[in-house]
């Protein structure tokens, strides 16, 4: 990645840096960017596929460039020997059907020795490996991440701190150690009791720990990340939840009572615990995941969800396959007799959609066809359950199945 | 380039053994002749240029510093170290500048650039062709052909 020095060299004059500066060891201002142009087609009309659950519509049978665009600049000075700061701003197809641009990364990092590093500010969350990199294309084998692991959690960053040490263990190997804390701050759009609305995050807090090795061509890592659910759902949710609070003390059936008690979700934790494995050594590469998803209320996902998908260069080219899936727990049985069927058929969806099931396989190439820009081309098989939130409006009577067909072009400057 | 006479002599005595060298010059990593650093494993090397070990076996914040010119020499220099293509190290930093974790080793325009960075900068290690090296720096590791 070549970082624009002579960008940097006219931010100096603008800024009346003093002609000293020249002289400098190294550049004090960065400044780099990262996009992608894609296509996704969908085999069906009946579901429009999505990248991950912030986004509110998706591909159908016409190509569709919403779902992997997206363009992200970044700027960075350093400060003092140990001071840092670093602001990323990404535009990308978002919650409310916009391209919004959003700050991704603005933070003020500090080193105190080279081991050791702590961030205060917005901060990517590494929730799964390498998902604090999801936006930038340019980085990964794939046209995009895996649905199944990282579209699920709509918690891609946070307002916090974090520390990480990194040690030399042995010859060939070092270890690096890193925690999180902060408050999320992102929104998703929510297709619930019959209405489309928004599910606010702002508050929720968010927590996590990670242990990774990296030795030889091998990369592996444990990690805990943690979201304790502060706000509450959109109006249309609670709406229903009061409806049927009132409808259970109205009756005085008990079982209604717990019923309606169960669709709550403020207060409740949800936690994943992963553990990944990468090999990459040409001309093979792989990688291989695992989460496990627990929760505390039955509106939040239980379950697990994993992918392995591996490559083999071939000059420029490399071909890929990937296998990815989610699978919830089945939850149990909601007590809803004695409501209205309408109302009974609406909580039922919503929390099954809640608790979706889906598996992809996949397989593509990337072309290296230049040195800063490479080109993506996806096909994928979808198979899921239903109601499911890993699509966006999908109707009744779909079978779960779709193929997709992706093109990207990636790029960073 | 500028004529420099610090680097005539060393120039024409490594004339001499041109015909002994193999047809493309052996890369070899640099150091600053004033530190404690007198060699460095290829493992040691590679970890300090993909940036996952931020310090010198000598015990210094270590600064990697690379050559920009000839593309080639970057390319032998990581398909040698790393077994990787360049494209391959431009999307390995390309995830840790934009994770806002680390920034890519300092790129020099040429090697005399290099040489002068690690002369003038005691953590610093450079990557440069073997003839290019001078006395202003001390050689910690030969690069295997293969």
């Amino acid at each position: 990645m070549q970082i624009k020095r002579g960008l940097s060299a006219l931010m100096l004059l603008f800024l009346g840096w003093p002609a000293g500066a020249q002289e400098q060891p190294e550049s004090r201002f960065r400044f780099g960017g990262f996009g992608t142009l894609g296509l996704a087609w969908n085999s069906t009309d009946q579901a429009a596929f999505i990248r991950d659950v912030s986004q509110p519509r998706g591909a159908t049978r016409t190509p569709d460039g919403r779902v992997d665009s997206r363009l992200g600049l970044q700027g960075d000075a350093q400060l003092t020997g140990t001071l840092q700061a670093t602001l990323q701003v990404v535009s990308k197809y978002r919650y409310d059907a916009t391209y919004t641009p959003d700050i991704t990364w603005a933070f003020l990092g500090w080193s105190p020795q080279p081991e050791y590093r702590f961030r205060f500010g917005r901060l990517g969350v590494e929730s799964f490996m390498n998902s604090d990199s999801r936006d930038v294309g340019y980085t990964y084998l794939l046209v995009r991440p895996p649905m199944e692991v990282f579209g699920v959690v709509p918690v891609t960053r946070l307002d916090g701190l974090d520390g990480t040490g990194t040690f030399a263990a042995g010859a060939d190997s070092t270890l690096r150690f890193k925690a999180f804390f902060g408050q999320a701050s992102e929104k998703m759009p929510l297709a619930a009791a019959g209405t489309a609305t928004v599910l606010d995050l702002a508050g929720d807090r968010v927590q996590g720990l990670i242990a990774e090795l990296q030795t030889g061509s091998w990369r592996a890592r444990l990690g805990y990340a943690g979201l304790q659910i502060r706000t509450g759902f959109p109006a249309a949710v609670t709406n229903l939840q009061n409806g049927l609070e009132t409808f259970a003390r109205l009756s005085g059936n008990p079982q209604l009572v717990q019923t309606a008690d169960a669709l709550d979700f403020t207060g409740g934790t949800l936690g994943s615990y992963t553990a990944g494995l990468a090999w990459d050594d040409n001309p093979v590469q792989g990688q291989a995941m695992l989460a496990c998803f627990r929760s505390d209320r039955d509106m939040l996902p239980r379950g697990w969800a994993g992918y392995v998908s591996a490559g083999y260069r071939l000059g420029k080219v490399v071909p890929y396959g990937l296998w990815s899936r989610v699978a919830s727990e089945s939850r149990p049985g909601l007590y809803l007799q004695g409501l209205p069927p309408a109302v009974a058929a609406q909580i039922r969806t919503l929390v099954d959609t809640f608790a979706s099931s889906q598996s992809t396989a996949a397989a593509g190439f990337r072309w290296d066809f230049l040195a800063q820009a490479d080109c993506k081309v996806q096909v994928e098989r979808v198979q899921g359950s239903l109601p499911t939130r890993l699509w966006a409006q999908p109707q009744p009577g779909w079978d779960g199945r779709a193929t997709v067909v992706s093109a990207v072009l990636d790029f960073v400057f | 380039m500028a004529w420099n006479p610090s680097r005539t002599f060393p120039s024409l005595l490594l004339a001499a053994w041109a015909p002994f060298l193999a047809a493309e010059s052996r890369l070899v990593i640099i150091a600053n002749p004033d530190t404690s650093l007198t060699q460095l494993t290829q493992d040691e090397a590679r970890n300090v240029f993909l940036g996952r070990q931020k310090r010198l076996p000598s015990g210094l914040p270590a600064q990697p510093v690379e050559q920009g010119a000839p593309t080639e020499v970057r390319e032998r220099f990581y398909r040698l170290l790393a077994h990787k293509d360049l494209a391959e190290i431009n999307a390995y930093w390309a995830r840790l500048y934009f994770t806002g974790q680390a920034h890519p080793p300092r790129q020099e325009r040429d090697a005399e650039e290099v040489i002068r960075t690690v002369a003038a900068n005691k953590g610093a290690i450079g990557l440069v062709e073997w003839d290019k090296a001078d006395r202003r720096v001390k050689v910690v590791l030969v690069l295997d052909v293969q």
